[in-house]
């Protein structure tokens, strides 16, 4: 089955967008993307596990991420846990996001009204 | 400290039974294991303080979680009930815990499509044991059977199981020679084929 387009699945929930974000650089199992989340925001942003679960679910149904089999450290992991990984369709999703966002934030720097601090 | 966690960790089992069955058995391991480690670790830095933080946290997503999961089986359960090409069709419902597709007619390119679709939309939510019942499928072609094989091989790689039944000698003749009997196996009975993969 060939991917959609990545425009598709946007704009993301906060949510999903850290999860994808945490699992950019490594893989990790749900604790550790729940930590990752909350260190990479300064403690903004805690996902309890109804919401990240409910989130990996979707994330694995539309392909963007994977469960894996092997663990990346095995002396140091839980046999038990589950470790995801980003896949390139979740890469190519981050990125559309990643850019959606900033075409947002282009868009109301150039705002006279914001710039000068007071409404136009 | 590990008796009020124990209590801690019995009561979050006990709620999060309010999630639909399918979830439960995808995610419900994990969550209450990522739920002992954050307690555990909330407390050794907070104390009971640190506890209540995260009960609070999980007491506020609880509601709109659970209400969510639910509305989106419901959902695909419904939308997904009957996917019709031009020479036959594909029906799922639900056994239980298992998924169930009955597939009939000629699963050519467009029934293999249906099929495929019909099994995304199980995993979608979490159903992951799959019957599909071929007591109506008259007959197969290569491309059909390439894109069965493909939903077999997507339930296998979502750590799910998939069973066949009803399917014809003719049929099950060539699924040997096609490599599909090597992806699943082939019972006569549904009610065989819900009991096998319900075992595992």
């Amino acid at each position: 089955m060939t991917n959609p387009d990545p425009q598709t699945l946007l704009p993301l929930t906060p949510a999903v967008f850290h999860i994808l974000l945490s699992l950019v650089t490594d893989e990790r199992h749900g604790y550790a993307i729940m930590q990752e989340v909350s260190e990479r925001s300064q403690g903004k942003v805690k996902l309890g596990p109804g919401t990240l679960y409910g989130a990996i679910k979707r994330l694995l149904a539309n392909g963007l991420i994977e469960e894996i089999d092997e663990r990346p450290d095995p002396d140091l992991t839980d046999e038990r846990r589950r470790y995801y990984r980003i896949t390139g369709f979740g890469i190519r999703v981050t990125q559309a996001e990643t850019t959606r966002m900033a075409d947002l934030v282009q868009l109301a720097r150039t705002n006279p009204g914001l710039i000068a601090g007071e409404p136009a | 400290m590990m008796r009020i966690l124990a209590i801690s960790d019995l009561m979050y089992r006990a709620v999060i039974t309010l999630y639909p069955t399918s979830f439960l058995r995808a995610h419900g391991e994990a969550m209450a294991q990522l739920f002992r480690d954050s307690c555990r670790d909330a407390f050794r830095q907070d104390g009971v303080v640190g506890l209540v933080a995260v009960w609070g946290r999980v007491l506020r997503e609880l509601i709109p979680t659970i209400v969510s999961e639910h509305l989106t089986e419901a959902n695909v359960m419904q939308r997904g009930l009957v996917r019709e090409w031009s020479e036959g069709d594909a029906r799922q419902r639900r056994e239980g815990g298992v998924g169930v597709v009955d597939a009939s007619g000629y699963i050519n390119a467009d029934g293999g499509d249906a099929i495929y679709e019909i099994v995304e939309r199980l995993l979608a939510v979490d159903l992951r044991r799959i019957v599909l019942n071929c007591s109506d499928m008259k007959r197969v072609n290569s491309i059909g059977i390439s894109r069965l094989r493909e939903s077999l091989q997507q339930i296998d790689s979502r750590g799910g199981k998939a069973t066949m039944c009803g399917v014809s000698s003719t049929i099950a003749k060539t699924f040997g020679v096609m490599g599909v009997t090597q992806l699943t196996d082939l019972y006569e009975t549904e009610q065989d084929a819900l009991v096998s993969v319900e075992l595992d």
